[in-house]
């Protein structure tokens, strides 16, 4: 074996990924929970979380700058550190959004908490795809990563549901908008999560596969 | 945290009356690797033949200035040079194992420095073959001439002969220019190896080589000392125009 | 039709061409031929002219005394010559060849150097009355001691240029990598350089050897000659072959000049065995 160089680095930066992928996965639990629990201590903690995310996202993409300008990596060594970077962009995009959730929280004026099953039902489902979009990541799994752009589709689902749900919601008693529309904000958010980390299965496709996903198999619709 | 094993102030050299070498000030930290990049005829390989004096045994060669090893000028009167060379030990450009078995290239060194017993002798092959990455390949063969082996192996061989004399330091003069490139990966990751316990300085013409494995760099023009940082502040933002214009491709 | 004419005229080029190269080649080869036949026609008379009467003496030629018919003494004669000489001349030229290696700019190096380049050329009937005006007349009779002596100073520069060529050939990074591993520069040349420039020491040795065991005019004034006996004290005087054939193709009688044809053939053969088993063995080692 030669090159043990190049790839401890790489392995080091493979790893800094899935650890950003656990604070991500954190930020969305902890953002949505602080949500329907009104809990602002937590939707405070999760704003300055953010930050370490951020820093996270630096850190990798210095790495990985440093890897290519100092390492050479070719073909899928080279596809890796370009995942990486990509990877990581969206991650801290995931990290952005929760964020703005716990906003929504900080800034809301229905100081009480929120029941709303289609939200954590949302949530699960995203942090299963999250898992797996990483666990693809790590282990090479092409099937995996396709699955999990796939997954997309049905977030966009629930979240027309939670749509309707709410519009009725507000037809019903128009006191009730303010909360509505904080509840759409808060499945908006998660929905373009959903839509990154699909992104990111499309991206490890690439790395394995040195292509990306066919423009066919591309759903426009989940593209607004 | 980073000693400095290897020092030069200020160090001028002259071929004859032609200078080569000006005020070269660098610092050679332990346990790390430390290459020296530049174009041809920049000085490197006449700066790295200064650090185990090699230059002496060219008699136009005059030197001013001072090479520190471990706080002490290896310039100065009372400096044992044979001892000096067992502590700094080389390795060359082309591989140049001696014209005999490869068990007999690796205790020359041994011997030379009075170490006569038979047992101790099978240890230190054994111990400086593994520690080269070349033991399985020839440890069924070791009575064979060392020159049947292949260039990449006849490297390694002379990296072992080197070690075999436990030096401090391990000065490489291009160790992988004779070299294909699956040998010369194999050198670098020996490199990269050997860093834990050596001190290195290797000069070479591949700048992505020294980008790789190396840790601190100084590129060399004209004799003269340009840069010297760490890796990947050369490699990423070096400081002159001269250096960028070098890694870059973009010289002359 | 243009396109035919250029092939043409191709095809004629090509073929004068290759005339050319044919007549080139055999002029080279018969110019060869003619240059080596004086060689073969050397060994084939001897060998013609010395194998009836070693046949007809059979042993008794080898190992016989002159007045026996045979040619034992001499032989016996030049093995402790060229045996004493190299004894007595190599360690000198070695170590003359390793100081003009090491010192090539140095007064002495070059001077070292340019004399045994001249003494490579040197009349050897010189060397002969040399070594009788210091050994032969103070020690008041011709010894075996100073007609090696005299082989010696013969043997010498060969060896030295050979093994300062041999040594010099070796590429400097050998030597340099003996420096880095500590070595002082008594053990760089000794245990490296040597080591490896062995070759062409050994070829030196061998040319040395070959040439001062058919020598004849430096013993002409030292060895003095002895046939009827064989040799046992260096201090006394000695034979040798190519000094027995001397002698004996000065001599009227038809069965001297037989023998020394014979000598002749002995010396050859001597000649041969000790050069190509040794040449032969040095084959295989590894060109650098």
């Amino acid at each position: 074996m030669t090159r043990e160089i190049l790839y401890t680095k790489i392995e080091e930066v493979e790893n800094d990924v899935m650890d950003m992928g656990t604070l991500c996965m954190d930020a969305l639990k902890n953002s949505v929970e602080s949500f329907l629990n009104d809990d602002k201590k937590l939707a405070k903690e999760v704003r300055e979380n953010d930050d370490i995310i951020d820093r996270k996202e630096m850190e990798i993409e210095e790495k990985c700058v440093s890897i290519i300008a100092l390492q050479q990596p070719v073909a899928s060594d080279l596809r890796t550190i370009l995942t990486v970077i990509k990877i990581i962009s969206k991650l801290e995009k995931i990290g952005d959004n929760a964020s703005k959730i716990a906003k929504i929280t900080l800034k809301s004026k229905v100081n009480e908490p929120v029941e709303n099953e289609l939200l954590n039902v949302m949530l699960d489902y995203l942090e299963i795809m999250l898992k797996d979009a990483l666990v693809s990541f790590k282990t090479r799994n092409e099937v995996l990563a396709r699955d999990v752009y796939n997954r997309d589709k049905k977030i966009d689902k629930l979240y027309n549901q939670l749509y309707r749900a709410m519009i009725s919601y507000i037809i019903e008693n128009p006191k009730n908008t303010t909360k509505a529309t904080e509840i759409i904000f808060v499945g908006k958010y998660l929905e373009r999560c959903s839509n990154l980390i699909a992104s990111i299965g499309d991206r490890v496709v690439y790395m394995i596969k040195g292509e990306r996903i066919k423009e066919e198999e591309f759903d426009f619709k989940h593209f607004e | 945290m980073e000693s400095i094993k290897m020092e030069t102030n200020n160090l001028n050299l002259w071929y004859g009356d032609k200078q080569a070498l000006y005020d070269i000030n660098l610092p050679v930290y332990k346990n790390k690797i430390t290459a020296l990049i530049g174009p041809s005829g920049c000085g490197k390989s006449t700066f790295l033949r200064c650090l185990n004096r090699l230059n002496d045994l060219i008699t136009t060669v005059k030197i001013d200035g001072n090479v520190m090893l471990d706080g002490r000028n290896i310039y100065d009167e009372d400096v044992d040079v044979y001892d000096l060379r067992k502590r700094v030990g080389m390795v060359f450009q082309k591989p140049n194992p001696f014209a005999m078995s490869i068990y007999d290239n690796i205790t020359f060194g041994p011997k030379i420095h009075g170490i006569k017993n038979k047992t101790e002798l099978d240890k230190i092959v054994k111990w400086a073959l593994k520690k080269a990455a070349l033991w399985d390949e020839v440890k069924d063969e070791l009575n064979k001439n060392a020159l049947s082996l292949s260039g990449g192996q006849q490297q390694r061989l002379c990296i072992a002969r080197t070690i075999a004399v436990k030096p401090e330091v391990i000065l490489m003069d291009e160790p992988t220019s004779a070299l294909d490139p699956i040998s010369t990966l194999k050198i670098e990751d020996l490199m990269a190896e050997l860093a834990k316990d050596y001190t290195i300085v290797v000069v070479t013409h591949n700048m992505q080589q020294a980008s790789r494995i190396s840790d601190y760099t100084g590129f060399f023009l004209m004799g003269k000392l340009i840069e010297f940082d760490k890796t990947e502040k050369i490699f990423l933002e070096p400081a002159h125009k001269e250096t960028e214009d070098y890694i870059s491709g973009r010289f002359g | 039709m243009l396109a035919t004419d250029k092939n043409v005229k191709y095809t004629t080029h090509k073929r004068v061409r290759m005339i050319k190269d044919n007549i080139f080649l055999f002029l080279v080869g018969s110019l060869t031929l003619i240059t080596i036949i004086p060689l073969f026609h050397i060994i084939i008379s001897i060998v013609v002219k010395g194998l009836p009467i070693i046949i007809k003496n059979g042993t008794t030629f080898v190992f016989g005394t002159l007045s026996e018919g045979g040619i034992g003494p001499a032989i016996a004669g030049t093995l402790m010559l060229t045996f004493l000489a190299t004894l007595i001349g190599l360690p000198l030229a070695f170590l003359a060849g390793a100081y003009s290696y090491e010192y090539p700019n140095s007064f002495i190096g070059r001077t070292t150097k340019m004399l045994l380049q001249i003494m490579l050329e040197f009349p050897t009937i010189l060397v002969g009355t040399f070594i009788m005006g210091i050994l032969v007349i103070p020690m008041g009779s011709f010894s075996a001691l100073a007609g090696a002596i005299a082989l010696a100073l013969i043997l010498t520069p060969y060896v030295s240029v050979y093994t300062e060529e041999a040594m010099a050939e070796i590429p400097r990074i050998y030597k340099e990598g003996g420096y880095a591993l500590g070595c002082t520069r008594a053990q760089v040349i000794f245990k490296v350089i040597t080591k490896m420039a062995k070759k062409g020491i050994l070829t030196g040795i061998l040319i040395g050897m070959a040439k001062v065991s058919g020598e004849t005019a430096p013993l002409l004034f030292t060895a003095g000659g002895l046939y009827e006996v064989y040799p046992t004290n260096p201090l006394q005087p000695v034979g040798a072959i190519p000094l027995l054939i001397y002698t004996l193709v000065q001599s009227p009688s038809i069965e001297d000049h037989q023998i020394a044809w014979g000598a002749a053939l002995v010396m050859l053969i001597i000649f041969l065995a000790l050069f190509i088993p040794i040449r032969y063995a040095l084959k295989d080692e590894i060109k650098l």
